[in-house]
């Protein structure tokens, strides 16, 4: 009987290891650049990597972002690397001039309506921090002043500083 | 008596709820027998949709009226800032021109991160399409020969609370009215 217990708790855990496992794993993309190429998670994994869901218009992506464009600029010869994907397609027209009034040079992919729902994002901006693997460490949602210190901690520890 | 009245209130409750549920997240929609007012609700407002007369008659106005509730705490754009306002759309009918859209008078919210103002309603407010259906002979031909026509739309709007932009919503709505002969 007791033998017949552990085996099922033993099948439960592992079921429960798997659901926790594969809910830690960035859902993989294939997405198209300004530039008409396409990059696929693998392609922009650094040692860290932080992806941020937004769109130009979006009022406290405007906010948070100046903040963010210095944080890759302090790491990004450290292995962090980032991307900020664009849930909006309307707005796909506004992005190259939206980077260059405000001298950002973090690399944009365009997702369509599909990632919205893809990545259940209910609001932006929406980031998450990955390790080398692909791994979620972190997720946040929206932005308050300061959150960017709380993300360059996240970072320096993922990238083991 | 009570327990009656009781139990009555919950089984109503447990049909609107199923209702609810199954009519899709953040959207509820009711539309009375007479096709002329369309209620909706998201995680961010409600509104009540209003269409009048509800016979369309070639070459009279029509108007659409949309009551809007901002839900606790958020609020929508209006027209003049740089981001994305609340706006009516009727889909494209060749029949259909809109002649007027009427929007209130905003009101300054100030945002802290970036240090603006910016035109917001964050309360109850109206907005106003006039529309005509057949107004010129070309319009009209289009309108021959139908004894119905439905006219469809979306309200769409960016809405924000003092921490986070919700993703941009477009909740869809329609009327189908009734043609009057020439």
């Amino acid at each position: 009987m007791h033998r017949v217990l552990l085996g099922v708790l033993l099948i439960a855990a592992v079921a429960m290891q798997d659901r926790a496992t594969a809910a830690e794993s960035f859902r993989p993309f294939k997405l198209k650049t300004l530039e008409g190429s396409q990059r696929s998670l693998p392609d922009v994994l650094g040692k860290a990597t932080v992806v941020i869901f937004f769109f130009p218009s979006c009022p406290y992506c405007n906010a948070a972002f100046p903040e963010v464009q210095k944080i890759y600029d302090a790491y990004k010869d450290r292995g962090l690397s980032m991307v900020w994907i664009n849930v909006v397609p309307d707005e796909e027209p506004l992005i190259a001039d939206w980077r260059t009034t405000h001298g950002y040079t973090v690399p944009v992919l365009l997702g369509g309506r599909s990632v919205q729902n893809d990545y259940k994002l209910v609001m932006t901006p929406t980031h998450y921090l990955l390790d080398s693997r692909g791994k979620v460490l972190s997720k946040h949602a929206g932005y308050s002043a300061g959150d960017e210190k709380t993300l360059e901690r996240d970072i320096q520890q993922a990238l083991g500083q | 008596m009570h327990g009656v009245r009781g139990a009555v209130a919950m089984l109503l409750a447990f049909c609107v709820a199923g209702l609810s549920a199954r009519q899709g997240p953040g959207t509820r929609a009711v539309t009375s027998a007479a096709a002329r007012v369309t209620s909706r609700s998201t995680p961010h407002l409600t509104f009540t949709a209003t269409i009048s007369p509800v016979v369309i008659v070639p070459g009279a106005r029509i108007s659409i009226a949309v009551d809007v509730v901002p839900k606790k705490g958020m609020h929508v754009y209006a027209p003049g800032t740089q981001y994305r306002p609340v706006v009516i759309r009727l889909q494209p009918d060749p029949p259909l021109r809109v002649r007027n859209s009427a929007y209130p008078k905003p009101t300054v919210y100030r945002f802290e991160p970036l240090n603006e103002d910016v035109l917001v309603y964050d309360g109850p407010f109206r907005l106003v399409v006039d529309v005509i259906a057949g107004d010129a002979v070309a319009l009209r031909a289009h309108l021959r020969g139908r004894s119905q026509m439905t006219i469809k739309g979306t309200l769409d709007y960016q809405a924000c609370d003092d921490r986070m932009c919700y993703l941009p919503a477009s909740v869809p709505f329609q009327w189908t009215l009734r043609v009057a002969g020439e």
